[in-house]
């Protein structure tokens, strides 16, 4: 049961990513982007990793592709319609690029079929340096706190400090800082005062 | 299964890339499919971790979210600033000199 499922959700995902560079409308692409993301979270679901799948939902779906629609939404959608496609690319050129992503595709898989099949299995789950088997009466989410927050504490401060200046990116990005005195046109308040003051 | 699974992984990641290098006129449809091919990794550590029965996949997906939606942010917030000066979103032979 559980085999036909995943069959039919993985095949969906593809189709679905295929569909996202196949439409014109970019709204509709971003759709089928949160389609993508849906799906993948449920195939997780089917390998029982649920806190994964729930984590995939809520940042992916909730944050990043609620932006892009906010984005898509904002800037006029007739400027970007996909009128270019292909325009600047020679056939020649066409056939190379399929070519070199069929290549690459098949001597992935191969590498992964002759190195990761052909092994025994008791060489492969004593080796590696996190066994699970060390923390095999914890389950979950509390497997992944007690590993993020014993061994790969550092790490948790640098991804910290990745969302920091993801923050602080974008405001020093779209503040202009010729043009806060008028505030669009607005009637300058007390706190609007402060604000210019502050800023220039 | 696994294998399957790889392997659409895989097709996954190359999908995103041709949609890129196909596509590269609008800067939107750049970042999705920069964003289909850092799915497409992320799937990749999780199935692994569960092949090898090692944690260290399962922890390192939690980072390239991180990775992820930042780079979304700050994607997004360099389109607008082009649409603010150039008023379109595509990139030409001449989008450079304006």
């Amino acid at each position: 049961m559980t085999q036909y499922l995943h069959f039919i959700f993985s095949i969906l995902l593809v189709f679905f990513a295929i569909s996202i560079f196949l439409t014109k409308n970019p709204i509709f692409s971003v759709l089928f982007l949160i389609l993508c993301f849906i799906f993948s979270a449920v195939t997780l679901l089917l390998f029982d990793i649920d806190f994964l799948a729930l984590l995939f939902i809520m940042v992916y779906v909730g944050a990043v592709a609620v932006l892009f629609l906010f984005v898509v939404m904002m800037v006029d959608t007739k400027s970007i319609t996909k009128k270019l496609i292909g325009k600047g690319i020679s056939f020649p050129i066409f056939f190379f690029i399929i070519f070199l992503g069929l290549f690459f595709f098949f001597s992935i898989f191969n590498f992964i079929n002759d190195s990761f099949f052909n092994i025994d299995n008791d060489l492969i789950s004593n080796s590696p340096a996190f066994n699970t088997s060390t923390f095999i009466t914890l389950s979950g989410i509390e497997l992944l706190g007690q590993a993020l927050f014993n061994y790969y504490n550092i790490n948790v401060l640098l991804a910290g400090f990745v969302l920091l200046i993801a923050l602080v990116g974008p405001i020093c990005l779209t503040l202009d800082f010729k043009e806060t005195k008028n505030l669009g046109g607005q009637k300058a308040s007390s706190r609007n005062l402060t604000l210019i003051r502050y800023f220039s | 299964m696994l294998l399957y699974q790889l392997s659409i992984n895989i097709f996954l990641f190359f999908i995103g890339l041709i949609g890129v290098t196909f596509n590269y006129n609008s800067i939107i449809t750049c970042l999705i499919g920069i964003e289909l091919m850092l799915l497409s990794s992320n799937l990749n550590f999780i199935f692994f971790s569960l092949y090898l029965n090692d944690l260290y996949g399962l922890v390192f997906s939690l980072f390239i979210l991180t990775i992820a939606a930042s780079e979304s942010a700050v994607g997004l917030a360099i389109l607008i600033l082009s649409y603010k000066i150039r008023n379109s979103l595509e990139i030409t032979e001449n989008s450079a000199k304006s």
